[in-house]
């Protein structure tokens, strides 16, 4: 896991101090700010006036300077002595040697036309050699004054006002000539100075069509230098600190002129202000940080120490055994806090007595190690048990073998390691639990408990041993049922065939009688070893169902079909078949065992009833999409059962009493089988009875609904249900209620098929069974060929040719499978199918399921009755 | 206002004393004694200039691109002397200091009218010189000179004015070097309220210059001191033409009004001469007092004479040699004060001769080189 930085830590004084102070000083910045820049705006809207009334106020100045220059000039004009004979004149006489004074007309002169008259000294001084000329072609209108420019040979050009007035001849009025005087604005320092004394300015600077000619500043002082490079355009500039500048157009006559003047105020008004702000700005920023630390110090005083105070409190508690009782202080929230905590801590001492104790006197072994692999604990019965310690910090490898390296490392990585085995040299063999405690997201601790084991795998391999061979012994058993079973109904095969044959002779009364009995008596021996066969299969787990389709109607009157010759000998006993009118025809289920626990029930029944009735009754319970819960009721007037009895009636060799068994026979098995084949089948049975009155078996089952097999499925071998319910639907006019009567024996020689003569290959290498087959087949009529085994079978189909071929399956030099497999790989595949019938002694569906995979179309369960050869005779040889 | 216009205004006004002459008065300029007190910070660089100006010239070897040039407009065809010999002081120490120069020099004479000595100025500007020496003692000169200040080129050194304008605070002259008016119109003041003392009245006439800066200075202030003085009247005042003969002419015009005076008040050497010239028409040697204003070698002479009752004597040479100081700092860049003043002295027929020989030679110090 990537450790991540801790962040800095900081003590509470120092992060309250900062976000009070920075609070404080926020708010302040913004308020001062804020009145910083109204009292700035204020300031520069004065400065703005000021300057706009400056620039009115040197505008006065200026108009009225030139006013009293244009009256200086009328009066010299007035005062002049015009000569009538100007041919005479060289130049003019004129008075004009006028007073000197500060601000008059910088230069005079007369002139008429392009003449010029006469020029004072100062025109000399003023204007440059042969330039006057000049200044007369660009005379304007009289009485007012007008910008002209000279152009100069150094720097700037000569810029002047110039005004014009006219000479008249006193007595004609005659215009002789005009008077010009001149106002030159080049170094013209006076009159900027008394601009700017009349407006109070700091500075003043005058333009011509932005190039600056005259400042009343010295020439190389910084001001100077400054309005120089003032950036054009009108408005307030900044010259410097404590100067704002301000460029209007000098005008003229109403009419503005290309020289501009630079107004200078000084604004102390700002800087001060800056500075009283930052003045302001520091005392308060001092008072802030006063009143910071002076709330700080409450803070520090009256919450701080008491919180520090208990932050050492708490530490103590953490750090030691015996921790200081916590001793209340002035703040109630803390004291809350304080007993909160002393009674947390005094409860979690408690439980870690608690925890130190189960530690030790657990029987279970525990060890707890921390996340760098160190020991904390390790309990007594660990040490007692593993034979092994290690002091708290030592490594927890000291206490296991070297193959828990890994899982005590992904244990500190945070994963729960269950059921590590670990053998301990001390032939301990402990299985370990390994838990990681987090914190959030480290792990900090891992507690590992162990379940000592070696006394439990000890135990758990004596009792692998003793099911193996309780295994072994089962299997040996069954096979041993399986092959007795099968070993006596070979025999009982013969034994029944021959006493079947027997009776189909000319015999004395007595003589069948004795065939009768012998006949009986081996069908109850066969009945019984099915039983014991069945039991010992169920008992050794191998009996399993097979689901296919079936046809319940068929099914139920087939089991009815067949105990009815039974039922028939009881002169006064009835066996009757009740089917619901909705009783579906097709299910998906065991037909085989059903119809067994039916024939065992219906058997049971007539069994124990001597007149009266039998009944089966069917019906659906429910009926739920594709399934149903079907009850089938075998009811019988007979005995009943008494009470005490019937609780151990479903157990095996039970039967109600021992008396039974002596007078009516049986394993007492059937029940048992019932109860063990319905239960595999989610099934249940369930039993009524009254003694004397009969008895009532209420099976129920679910069982899923099946749609009818393919026509194609008809065609094809039926092993599981020879002669019976499955296949094609009953004939039409099958009652769904069915009744056996008394009547005469069905199955006789008398009702036998009429086969023709079929020429029948019978494949049997028992000399008995041989023998009792033959006489049936031709009983029946057929025609018959013999082979000992599969291989002399196989030679004869393929020398002859038969219309059938009954096939025993245990055979020596050739069995029937493999017999099977190879006739059917010597036949044409598109010519006639030669139906092949299995005879075993094997009546088990794993049984049927070889043969159908051998290739065998049908299935007769030795031993078999020349009725049941017969019908099979019929249905196939029918079929071809 | 023309010269006739001058003349009539003090003829017709003179009974109103300080009225009339307020129009010219000093309102304009800085007397040294306030300048100085208001610059504190330039009494080092006089007391500098001072102790260069009494020392031995101390050559700086200032590597010059090339000579600088010089103007010198100067009033030099006056009877007083002091004119010639500061030119003389000025190109003898300009030489002492190893300076590579071009001195063009321009006598103006009193006579000349506005439009000549413009003509002056305008040909001396025309050569682009470094430094223009010039004088403030007629009022168009003001305008000119007003200009020139403005325009930064040449520097100028204003002489015979050591009372700075307030005009000219912005841009003031390289240096105003001379000799204070005022100064020595209050020692020949201090001199003749002790004649009057002893007196029951003491009339007097005032002889100005021409109208101007000059004129002021002298005449006004001595009129100023003599204020207290209850037995002393002033009589008459006459602006001349700053020549000896307009003097003369003044002066007899008075002593026909006033047969009596005691005293005619001359503000220039030229104006003192013509008042001599009168007093020796009328024939009033010894009755009627006459000041010289300079002590020139014509003073001293006439007042070895007896024909003077006192003169204030100017060190002469100390300004032609605080010009050629000026300019040497100036061109080293070193600090300047505004104003050079030279020193004053009261001479009266009572001075001993050692003593005024002594003062001579000093004043002279380079215009006198010649002659040895």
């Amino acid at each position: 896991m990537p450790s991540s930085r801790p962040p800095t830590q900081r003590p509470l004084s120092s992060v309250l101090l900062l976000g009070l102070t920075v609070t404080l000083l926020l708010v302040t910045a913004i308020l001062v700010f804020q009145t910083y820049r109204y009292a700035r705006q204020a300031i520069d809207t004065q400065m703005e006036q000021r300057l706009a009334q400056g620039h009115h106020t040197m505008q006065l100045t200026m108009n009225h300077h030139l006013t009293h220059l244009a009256q200086q000039l009328d009066s010299l004009a007035s005062q002049v002595e015009i000569s009538y004979d100007l041919g005479t004149q060289s130049s003019w006489r004129l008075p004009l040697e006028r007073e000197d004074e500060p601000k008059s007309l910088d230069f005079l002169f007369i002139a008429h036309q392009q003449t010029l008259y006469w020029q004072d000294a100062a025109t000399d001084f003023f204007v440059p050699a042969g330039q006057l000329s000049s200044l007369i072609d660009q005379a304007e209108q009289r009485h007012r004054w007008y910008l002209v420019t000279l152009p100069d040979t150094e720097s700037a050009p000569l810029i002047l006002l110039l005004r014009q007035v006219p000479l008249v001849a006193p007595h004609t009025g005659q215009v002789l000539a005009s008077l010009y005087g001149a106002l030159v604005l080049n170094d013209n320092l006076e009159l900027l100075q008394d601009l700017q004394r009349e407006a109070q300015l700091q500075a003043l600077s005058l333009e011509y069509q932005g190039l600056p000619l005259l400042t009343t500043q010295p020439q190389d002082s910084t001001l100077a230098k400054a309005l120089s490079q003032l950036p054009a355009g009108t408005g307030l500039q900044a010259v410097g600190k404590h100067l704002l500048a301000d460029r209007q157009p000098l005008w003229l006559d109403g009419t503005p002129t290309p020289l501009s003047l630079v107004a200078v105020v000084e604004n102390r008004a700002t800087p001060r202000l800056q500075e009283q702000y930052l003045h302001g700005a520091g005392i308060v920023l001092l008072l802030i940080l006063a009143a910071s630390w002076m709330l700080l110090l409450h803070l520090h005083q009256y919450t701080l120490l008491p919180l520090r105070r208990l932050v050492t409190w708490s530490r103590a508690v953490s750090a030691e055994d015996e921790p200081p009782p916590f001793v209340p202080g002035r703040i109630a929230e803390y004291n809350e806090l304080g007993q909160a905590l002393s009674l947390m801590v005094q409860r979690q001492k408690e439980k870690e007595h608690y925890f130190q104790d189960l530690l030790e006197f657990a029987f279970s072994p525990i060890i707890v190690w921390n996340a760098r692999l160190q020991v904390q604990q390790c309990n007594a019965a660990a040490s007692r048990l593993i034979g092994l310690t290690a002091q708290p910090g030592e490594p927890v490898f000291k206490l296991f073998p070297a193959e828990a390296q890994p899982a005590l490392e992904s244990s500190v990585q945070g994963q729960v390691c269950a059921g590590v085995e670990l053998q301990y040299p001390n032939g301990r063999l402990l299985i370990w639990n390994m838990a990681p405690v987090r914190i959030g997201d480290q792990v900090t601790a891992v507690i590992a408990q162990g379940l000592d084991v070696t006394a439990l795998k000890q135990a758990q391999r004596e009792s692998l041993l003793a099911r193996q061979a309780a295994e072994a012994a089962t299997r040996t058993k069954s096979e041993f049922l399986a092959t007795v079973t099968h070993e006596i109904r070979t025999p009982l095969n013969g034994i029944l065939g021959m006493a079947h044959l027997l009776q189909d002779g000319p015999l004395t009364a007595t003589a069948r009688e004795y065939a009768q009995t012998i006949e009986e008596s081996g069908q109850a021996l066969l009945t019984i070893i099915n039983d014991i066969l069945d039991f010992s299969k169920i008992e050794a787990d191998k009996l399993t169902l097979c689901l296919e389709p079936f046809h319940l109607p068929r099914l139920l009157q087939g089991v009815i079909r067949q105990l009815a010759p039974l039922a028939e000998q009881k002169p006064g006993l009835q066996l009757e078949l009740q089917m619901a009118s909705d009783l579906p025809e097709y299910l998906l289920g065991d037909a085989g065992r059903l119809r067994q626990i039916l024939i065992n029930l219906i058997g049971n029944g007539i069994k124990f009833t001597e007149r009266g009735q039998v009944r089966l009754h069917a019906r659906v319970l429910e009926r739920q999409n594709q399934r149903i819960r079907l009850e089938l009721t075998v009811s019988d007037s007979g005995i009943g059962i008494p009470p005490e009895a019937q609780r151990n009636l479903f157990q095996a060799f039970v039967q109600a009493d021992t008396s039974t068994t002596r007078r009516y026979g049986g394993t007492g098995l059937g029940l048992a089988i019932c109860k063990r084949l319905l239960d595999m089948m989610a099934g249940s049975i369930q039993l009524t009875s009254r003694q004397g009155i009969g008895s009532c078996f209420t099976v129920q089952l679910p069982l899923q609904l099946a749609s009818p097999p393919a026509p194609s499925e008809i065609g094809a071998p039926q092993l599981d249900a020879p002669l019976s319910d499955s296949g094609a639907p009953p004939p039409e006019g099958v009652p769904s209620q069915l009744s056996t009567a008394p009547t005469a024996d069905a199955g006789t020689a008398e009702t036998r098929p009429d086969l023709g003569e079929p020429h029948i290959l019978l494949v049997e290498d028992n000399r008995v069974n041989q023998q009792v087959a033959l006489l049936m087949l031709k009983k029946l009529g057929c025609r018959v060929s013999l082979a000992e085994n599969g291989e002399v079978a196989l030679q004869k189909t393929l020398d002859e040719t038969f219309d059938l071929v009954l096939m025993d399956c245990q055979m020596p030099v050739l069995n029937g499978y493999d017999a099977t497999r190879r006739i059917r790989l010597s036949q044409p595949p598109q010519g006639r199918r030669l139906p092949i019938i299995a005879m075993t002694a094997n009546d088990q569906p794993e049984e049927r399921a070889r043969c159908q995979q051998a290739g065998m179309d049908d299935f007769l369960a030795k031993p078999f009755r020349r009725e049941d050869l017969g019908q099979c005779l019929a249905h196939w040889l029918d079929k071809a | 206002m023309g010269r006739k216009g001058a003349w009539l205004t003090g003829l017709l006004l003179w009974g109103l004393g300080l009225s009339v002459l307020g129009a010219e008065g000093l309102d304009e300029y800085w007397p040294l004694s306030q300048y100085q007190a208001m610059h504190p910070e330039q009494a080092q660089a006089t007391q500098t200039l001072k102790r260069l100006v009494r020392n031995a010239p101390q050559p700086a070897r200032l590597h010059q691109q090339g000579p600088m040039r010089i103007a010198l407009i100067s009033p030099g065809g006056q009877l007083s002397d002091y004119w010639r010999r500061n030119r003389l002081a000025l190109e003898r120490r300009l030489t002492q200091l190893g300076l590579d120069y071009q001195l063009q020099s321009y006598d103006k004479a009193p006579e000349q009218d506005e439009r000549q000595q413009t003509q002056q100025l305008v040909t001396a500007l025309a050569a682009d010189p470094d430094y223009l020496i010039y004088t403030l003692d007629a009022q168009f000169q003001h305008k000119y000179i007003a200009r020139l200040l403005s325009r930064g080129r040449p520097k100028v050194i204003l002489q015979n004015i050591t009372t700075p304008l307030k005009d000219w605070e912005a841009r003031p002259p390289l240096l105003y070097v001379g000799f204070d008016h005022q100064q020595g119109s209050r020692l020949l003041a201090d001199f003749f309220r002790r004649q009057a003392a002893g007196r029951p009245h003491f009339d007097y006439a005032m002889l100005y210059r021409s109208p101007g800066y000059v004129s002021t200075a002298r005449g006004d202030t001595f009129i100023e001191q003599m204020r207290p003085q209850s037995n002393s009247q002033l009589r008459l005042a006459f602006y001349t033409q700053s020549d000896r003969a307009s003097a003369r002419q003044a002066a007899l015009s008075a002593l026909e009004q006033y047969p009596d005076l005691d005293l005619l008040f001359a503000c220039a050497t030229d104006t003192a001469l013509g008042a001599l010239d009168a007093i020796k028409q009328k024939g009033r040697q010894g009755k009627v007092q006459v000041n010289g204003w300079g002590g020139g070698s014509q003073e001293l002479a006439a007042l070895a004479r007896g024909e003077l009752a006192a003169t204030v004597m100017r060190i002469n040479d100390d300004t032609g040699v605080a010009v050629a100081e000026a300019i040497q700092r100036d061109l080293q860049g070193l600090p300047l004060p505004r104003v050079f003043a030279g020193d004053l002295v009261l001479v009266t027929p009572d001075t001993p001769k050692t003593v005024l020989q002594g003062l001579q030679a000093r004043a002279f110090r380079y215009s006198d080189m010649e002659q040895e």
